[in-house]
């Protein structure tokens, strides 16, 4: 058993009652631990306290994703603090633990929403998705997306682990490019063409808001028709909003050939965005980091792929990503192709 | 010593995995790396089954694209260094064609560098260069198994 792995999280989680009680309090005795997800980012464990309470702990992965100097956990306890009094349903932020002897790494501690989160790629999820699309949810989900980028930028938690807002676009296509050139073991022309065209084609945020930076369909909690909970704030920052409406209306992230995230008609989202409060947003804008994303997804793939290689990761599904990175490569030059057609 | 196909032995090694070990992997996370496993397994078979000759019509299909690409490149070392990478594509193809597949896809990073510089790409190359890295990505893309 590997000793930040995640059984040895999962026992180690068991015996944290004493802790957990110097930091929120009451009887914190864990009558159960489960194990919800297992990423290279993050293991994710949901424990119930003898007293009722549910919390859940997101112990550090091997694979850091957040571009910022703050571990990726601090930076997300800080953004679900920003965002606490606003009507965006996220997680409570507990606190944030850096210490590793704890649970064996440093982790966040939140508290547990209601509802149930859906597989987008199996039959029975993506049936779901549509159905309460074509309801409330489908509003929700703008509603939400709103709310989010609707949150102050100079929030004294946002300034603290984000510092200003990003001047230009620019800083985030150099921050990609040079992942890229860190990572690759071999020629990337596909990647190297998709730069070039980020460069020469930098859309303008004049108004830099709050990106979740993961708003997918796998990302969101429900409770019977309606949105309970958006998680994965790892990739939060201040920047584009449009880069929010990109991934939600990104081909890799749906089934439908015209449904955002298997939920609402892709062609209606920027209306209904615009309807709900949010800004104009330039398609071309939308184009640029529907390429961009997908250019850091290759760049995060990579970057776990050297790990591999040098030795400081361990996990088989590398492997497996690396088998699939042609696919990716073909999806950046289709949405090259469509940004420039 | 006996001469077993190497893509019949890993086909050998992933079903007996899949049929005779999976079933008694009662740990998720053990049952989960060993379908990881597996898939790579079976992408490494795939990979052997299909051998050279995907490359090989890639690049047979590609050479003649690259051929132009140093003429349309405006500085002159850049178009000099492309020129040589294309011709040891080209003399390496029959024989080495992962060698003549590393040397043409770093012609085209050459390519694509050069012709985003400025902002302004020549469109003609940019095409050419396209054609060229979707058919060696599409080469790659159908042995995939996720």
């Amino acid at each position: 058993m590997s000793p930040n792995g995640p059984a040895s999280l999962r026992d180690r989680a068991r015996d944290l009652g004493p802790y957990l009680a110097t930091r929120i309090g009451g009887d914190a005795s864990v009558s159960h631990v489960s194990l919800a997800s297992e990423g290279m980012s993050a293991t994710t464990l949901l424990l119930d306290l003898v007293d009722g309470r549910r919390i859940v702990l997101r112990g550090r992965g091997a694979v850091k994703t957040s571009a910022y100097d703050a571990e990726p956990d601090q930076v997300q306890f800080h953004v679900l603090r920003a965002v606490e009094q606003t009507r965006v349903p996220a997680p409570p932020a507990l606190f944030y633990e850096s210490d590793p002897d704890v649970l064996g790494v440093p982790f966040l501690a939140t508290g547990r929403l209601p509802g149930s989160a859906v597989v987008p790629w199996s039959r029975e999820g993506r049936a779901f998705l549509i159905e309460v699309g074509g309801g409330p949810a489908g509003d929700q989900l703008l509603d939400i997306l709103v709310a989010i980028h609707s949150v102050p930028v100079d929030h004294a938690d946002l300034a603290q682990v984000f510092g200003p807002p990003p001047e230009s676009v620019g800083v985030a296509v150099t921050r990609l490019r040079e992942t890229i050139e860190k990572n690759a073991v071999g020629p990337e022309p596909i990647l190297t063409d998709a730069l070039g065209w980020l460069a020469a084609n930098l859309p303008e945020c004049p108004v830099p808001a709050l990106v979740h930076g993961d708003f997918r369909a796998g990302n969101l909690l429900f409770v019977g028709d309606r949105i309970s909970g958006i998680l994965d704030w790892e990739f939060a920052h201040l920047g584009d909003p449009t880069r929010d409406l990109a991934w939600l209306m990104a081909k890799s992230n749906r089934i439908s050939d015209d449904l955002a995230c298997d939920m609402i008609p892709t062609a209606q989202v920027l209306e209904r965005y615009r309807k709900a409060g949010g800004r104009d947003i330039d398609p071309a804008a939308v184009a640029f980091w529907d390429v961009f994303m997908l250019v850091e997804t290759v760049g995060i793939w990579l970057g776990s792929t050297a790990m591999w290689r040098a030795g400081e990761l361990h996990d088989v599904r590398v492997a497996r990503w690396t088998y699939t990175l042609p696919t990716l490569r073909l999806m950046v030059l289709d949405a090259l192709e469509e940004a420039t057609r | 010593m006996s001469d077993v196909d190497p893509a019949l032995a890993l086909a050998m090694v992933e079903r007996g995995l899949r049929l005779d070990v999976l079933p008694l992997v009662a740990d998720e996370h053990a049952a989960a790396a060993l379908r990881a496993a597996l898939t790579i397994v079976g992408n490494v078979r795939v990979r052997l089954e299909i051998g050279d000759r995907a490359l090989r019509e890639v690049l047979s299909t590609a050479l003649p694209v690259a051929e132009g690409w140093a003429a349309a490149i405006s500085s002159p070392g850049t178009a000099e260094e492309v020129r040589h990478l294309v011709e040891r594509a080209r003399a390496s193809a029959g024989t080495e064609p992962v060698v003549a597949r590393e040397s043409l896809l770093r012609a085209a990073q050459l390519c694509f560098t050069a012709t985003w510089h400025g902002g302004k790409p020549d469109l003609d190359l940019l095409a050419g260069l396209r054609r060229v890295t979707r058919l060696d990505a599409q080469a790659d893309a159908p042995s995939i198994r996720s």
